[in-house]
């Protein structure tokens, strides 16, 4: 059998392995072949994370780093920075986190399926007391500087010939609402009516749509000079995802928004929504569906009629 | 309304692919906290493949994410998928580790911290070589090249075709390479095993 296919058989195999898929029959390549595989399975198995003693505190660290730089990003706090005492650091750790985060830490969804309330566009929203993540220590990585995809010095690496250019991901674009509701149809719902105190962030990437493969998703956020949050989120979705939202042990209602069935989380606390002492911040959340798209506001520092309110205004 | 391609990747349909998470991360902490959460082993693990003590994994690691960070804003996904850039970086600081450990490789106590002497006492020997650390041993006896892309394959996932681009290197000579260590790799476990036995 020559090294070639052999080549290229276990980069198939291995490429299977990194996706937790079996490889092909070994035995038919021989005892040498199957050992490779057996080593390529070994290192695939391998992680060695756990030992790492920085992974919460710096997570930390740097969230609180884009909490800090979100408000500088604020046209207020731009105009007020010289008059205004920031008196909080909020960080925005939203949904994904707790999904990643819970998905991790607790029993498959099927153990809780008892305990299941509400299913409103991908998540299964689901009310349960979780222990809290312990405050930051004080972590100071070493500082950096300089641009961080450089061409590695002559003679000091093995690829002297400097970073390869990296193809596109043809698979994402970003456009504005209104070429998403030219090309294809995906009208962004935009609030007439915004609480006092809130602007929109000026920021790269904020109030745009994204649209990749199956998918497009718009986002808007706001923020205050005194650190609160808003956004407000839409998108596609698959109906049959049952994506468990972890929010608590707080209370979830429903109620009717602009004349759908709504929920409504209200001050969820789950040890990840934090300020820099490591204080948990309250974040509710109203979530529907409409024409077939998920809406989500997510707020702190805001009841429940304002951000009904909000959601009433969105045109 | 009209939506190309039926692959959904619907883990979070706000935001449902790490492009659109690394183009939001400056501005939104739950995005950055997603790719953290997702790349967070993965980039441990291709430095901990390359350098040798867990503490400097752990300052190379910070200082990886730190740049990320800084730079995230920067980020377009138009231009890169975000899993390549990130892996570009992570390189780069392996990189500038042992261009710095060459100039201070007096200093260096690793291999003494790592490597138990043949004179070690037994139970320290069986403590040290476990499974673990008897991959890594392994895994750097092998030339530098071939650390680099068994951790850019098995470590950060990189397909073939990505690793040719971040390492400088063709497709075909990935795959190669990757045959080639593997083979290496696994006569060095096998000559481990025997003398452990």
């Amino acid at each position: 059998m020559n090294e070639k296919f052999l080549i290229e058989q276990l980069e198939h195999d291995v490429d299977h392995l990194l996706d937790g898929r079996a490889p092909s029959d070994t035995e038919r390549l021989g005892k040498e072949y199957r050992q490779l595989v057996e080593t390529a399975q070994l290192l695939a198995r391998h992680d060695l994370s756990t030992e790492s003693r920085i992974q919460k505190t710096l997570r930390q660290k740097l969230l609180l780093r884009i909490s800090d730089q979100r408000k500088e990003w604020s046209p207020k706090e731009k105009g007020n920075r010289l008059m205004k005492t920031r008196t909080k650091n909020f960080v925005y750790a939203g949904a994904i986190a707790i999904i990643l985060l819970m998905a991790a830490a607790l029993p498959p969804v099927q153990a809780l399926a008892q305990e299941i309330l509400n299913h409103v566009g991908p998540f299964v929203v689901i009310p349960q007391k979780l222990p809290l993540e312990t405050p930051a220590a004080n972590f100071n990585p070493t500082p950096i500087s300089g641009d961080p995809i450089q061409a590695p010095e002559n003679g000091s690496g093995y690829a002297s010939n400097g970073p390869t250019p990296i193809p596109p991901d043809p698979n994402v674009r970003i456009l504005t609402a209104k070429e998403a509701l030219d090309q294809f149809g995906f009208k962004v719902l935009t609030p007439a009516y915004i609480p006092e105190g809130f602007t929109l962030i000026d920021a790269p990437n904020n109030n745009v749509v994204f649209v990749g493969p199956g998918y497009m998703n718009s986002s808007m956020a706001y923020t205050t000079v005194d650190g609160a949050d808003l956004q407000i989120t839409q998108s596609t979705f698959n109906q049959q995802d049952q994506i468990p939202f972890h929010v608590g042990d707080v209370n979830v209602t429903q109620i009717k928004v602009r004349g759908k069935d709504a929920v409504f989380v209200k001050d969820a606390i789950m040890g990840i929504w934090v300020d820099e002492n490591g204080q948990d911040i309250p974040v509710s959340y109203l979530m529907w569906e409409e024409d077939d798209l998920f809406f989500m506001i997510q707020a702190s520092k805001l009841p429940q009629d304002e951000m009904v309110k909000i959601a009433e205004a969105l045109k | 309304m009209s939506i190309q391609g039926d692959t959904l990747n619907h883990t979070y349909p706000l935001l449902a692919n790490e492009s659109d998470l690394a183009a939001r991360a400056a501005i939104e902490p739950s995005a950055f906290a997603a790719l953290y959460d997702h790349y967070f082993s993965k980039v441990y693990n291709y430095v901990r493949y390359r350098v040798q003590d867990a503490d400097i994994t752990d300052e190379i690691t910070s200082q990886i994410f730190e740049r990320v960070l800084t730079n995230i804003g920067s980020y377009r996904p138009q231009r890169a998928p975000f899993g390549a850039w990130l892996f570009a970086i992570a390189r780069n600081a392996v990189q500038d580790h042992h261009r710095s450990l060459n100039r201070r490789r007096w200093l260096s106590l690793d291999r003494i911290v790592t490597h138990p002497s043949p004179d070690s006492p037994l139970e320290e020997v069986v403590e040290i070589m476990d499974a673990n650390t008897r991959l890594l041993a392994a895994i750097r006896q092998l030339p530098p090249r071939e650390q680099d892309l068994i951790a850019l394959k098995f470590a950060s996932g990189l397909e073939n075709r990505e690793i040719a681009q971040v390492a400088g290197l063709s497709e075909s000579n990935v795959g190669v390479i990757l045959y080639r260590a593997l083979r290496q790799l696994r006569k060095l476990l096998s000559d481990k095993e025997s003398s452990h036995e």
